[in-house]
């Protein structure tokens, strides 16, 4: 595992913390030394660098066995090069953020959220799974400690593969690092039309715009913008195809005002229950059949962290209308 | 404990859910043998013993009802449980119709799953044994003369000694000897028991093959 002969080398405490990343190593001697000294058990993930020059992620648990002078006698534990595991993890995390780039195809929040679903439910499947056998072991004429122990560490790793999830994903909802820059809605809604006009044409889908010249920008994240966007006109497409009896049309609009931007999202659909205008901003709402009711909840949050509002409106012909505000670049500056 | 020598395998290309799941397995006395694509699981060679398939869904490259559909073509035929984080009711639908023994919804209930893993397993322990017992019938069959196969459809046909004997020119007393042999070679104690066995090759192979 550590890319050494085992004949010839011999290892030390030194020569083993010699191996470890550089960016790694002051945390683990810290971890470790800590745990040396109240002869706690020492558990740790660190990098290490083999001779070869190739870094592979271990994950290390042990503990001291006898303390003598203030100097460990013996040290016992396991190491478990979990390299592919790590690798996997980001795997997962690109295949999640895949789709999401600006300007690549039409992906809703639907979509992210149902990524999302599936990379919260295999840790989740894990941990349920690993209490099953903890369970079933302990339940044993021979209890298995060791089993157990194994069973609830992974349990501890697949808890924490779960809650990186969600830490990525307020890092994509933009409870985080998220740019604050003067943007052209007009722009924005060019750009999601561009994603989205396959989408149109296959579902009949007649698109207006009545977008203002000459609009002022904006201040928000470029990507963030383009989600909410898109998200109300794949709402508005999906909301349309359970219309066959009259046109299925499109109308974006964008308005200044004294104060920001409006940008309405129109469409001929089945429109919206008087009842259900507040409530389909409410998260796990859904009106649709395949839909986890998620999109509309998480496009209000963004428009609200800028400084926006979102509604939704019954037309009193047919049909819904989305419409967002968000505040001008220049209000923010002035 | 009916579960000696049985393998379990897993194919699943999450890591976490793969310890999970040998770590369920192994609880339940079973041995767990896990893969993490469905090529590398094709390059495994098949166990005489009993033995199923905890199979994922969704997979890079090869899917779990893709390697369903690659096993099916397969003189394998062992029994399929699917897992899958995205459920969805074409997809289950098409995996039962491929002979899937269950089709559970991660996460599931771990009991849920060893039922599943016990009734696949006793499926293919059935399944293991009537291909053993027909592979027996089938070289005994093997063992007789043409003319005492030849008698033994005559038998078959419910016709008595004498006339057998007219119809092939033999003497009654030839007959029975060769219907004494007959019997000694299929290991038959009696005629309902040889009766039962050529029936077995019958619906499962036909008679002819073994000609």
């Amino acid at each position: 595992m550590f890319g050494l002969d085992p004949v010839l080398t011999k290892i030390t405490c030194d020569g083993f913390f010699r191996m470890i990343h550089p960016d790694d190593r002051v945390d683990l001697v810290r971890e470790f030394e800590g745990a040396v000294q109240v002869e706690r058990e020492f558990d740790a993930e660190y990098r290490i660098v083999r001779p070869d020059g190739s870094t592979r992620y271990i994950h290390g648990h042990g503990q001291a066995l006898c303390v003598a002078f203030g100097e460990t006698t013996q040290y016992a534990g396991t190491v478990a090069d979990i390299t592919d595991q790590k690798q996997q993890e980001r795997r997962s995390f690109e295949s999640m953020t895949a789709g999401f780039a600006p300007g690549s195809s039409a992906a809703t929040m639907e979509q992210l959220m149902a990524v999302v679903a599936h990379e919260v439910n295999q840790p989740l499947t894990a941990v349920i799974t690993n209490a099953g056998a903890a369970l079933h072991w302990l339940a044993g004429v021979r209890p298995r400690p060791d089993r157990i122990r194994r069973v609830l560490l992974q349990i501890a790793a697949d808890g924490n593969r779960a809650s990186e999830v969600i830490a990525r994903i307020r890092v994509l909802s933009g409870r985080a690092e998220v740019g604050r820059h003067p943007l052209s809605l007009n722009a924005v809604i060019e750009v999601v039309i561009a994603s989205t006009s396959p989408a149109m044409r296959s579902h009949g889908v007649v698109l207006r715009t009545r977008l203002e010249k000459c609009l002022p920008p904006v201040q928000g994240d470029r990507i963030q913008m383009q989600q909410v966007v898109l998200n109300l006109v794949m709402n508005a497409i999906e909301a349309m195809t359970a219309v066959d009896t009259r046109s299925r049309s499109l109308l974006i609009e964008t308005v200044s005002d004294v104060e920001g931007v409006s940008v309405c999202v129109d469409d001929s659909g089945p429109g919206v229950d008087e009842r259900m205008l507040e409530k389909v901003f409410e998260p796990f709402v859904t009106t649709k059949v395949h839909g986890m009711g998620i999109g509309l909840a998480i496009t209000r949050s963004i428009v609200e962290g800028h400084g926006g509002r979102l509604w939704a409106e019954r037309k009193p012909t047919q049909g819904a209308k989305f419409t967002f505000r968000v505040p001008f670049a220049e209000a923010r500056t002035r | 404990m009916r579960a000696a020598n049985a393998t379990v395998f897993v194919v699943d290309d999450d890591v976490g859910v793969r310890l999970a799941l040998e770590s369920l397995i192994d609880s339940a006395g079973l041995r767990a043998v896990c893969f993490a694509s469905a090529e590398e699981f094709m390059l495994e060679p098949q166990p005489e013993s009993p033995a199923c398939l905890v199979l994922d869904v969704r997979m890079p490259r090869l899917s779990g009802l893709d390697l369903q559909r690659e096993l099916a073509s397969t003189p394998s035929r062992i029994p399929i449980i699917f897992i899958t984080a995205h459920s969805d009711v074409p997809m289950a639908v098409r995996a039962m119709k491929g002979g899937a023994v269950e089709f559970l919804s991660k996460p599931f209930r771990d009991q849920d799953l060893l039922d599943a893993i016990w009734h696949a397993l006793d499926l293919d322990r059935a399944a293991k044994l009537r291909t053993a017992e027909l592979d027996s019938v089938q070289s005994r069959v093997a063992r007789l003369t043409e003319r005492q196969r030849q008698i033994m459809m005559h038998m078959l046909q419910g016709r008595l000694n004498k006339q057998i004997a007219s119809e092939l020119h033999l003497s009654e007393n030839t007959v029975k000897v060769h219907r004494r042999r007959i019997m000694e070679r299929m290991g038959a104690a009696n005629f309902a028991e040889l009766v039962r066995m050529i029936e077995l090759l019958d619906r499962n192979r036909g008679l002819q093959q073994s000609n």
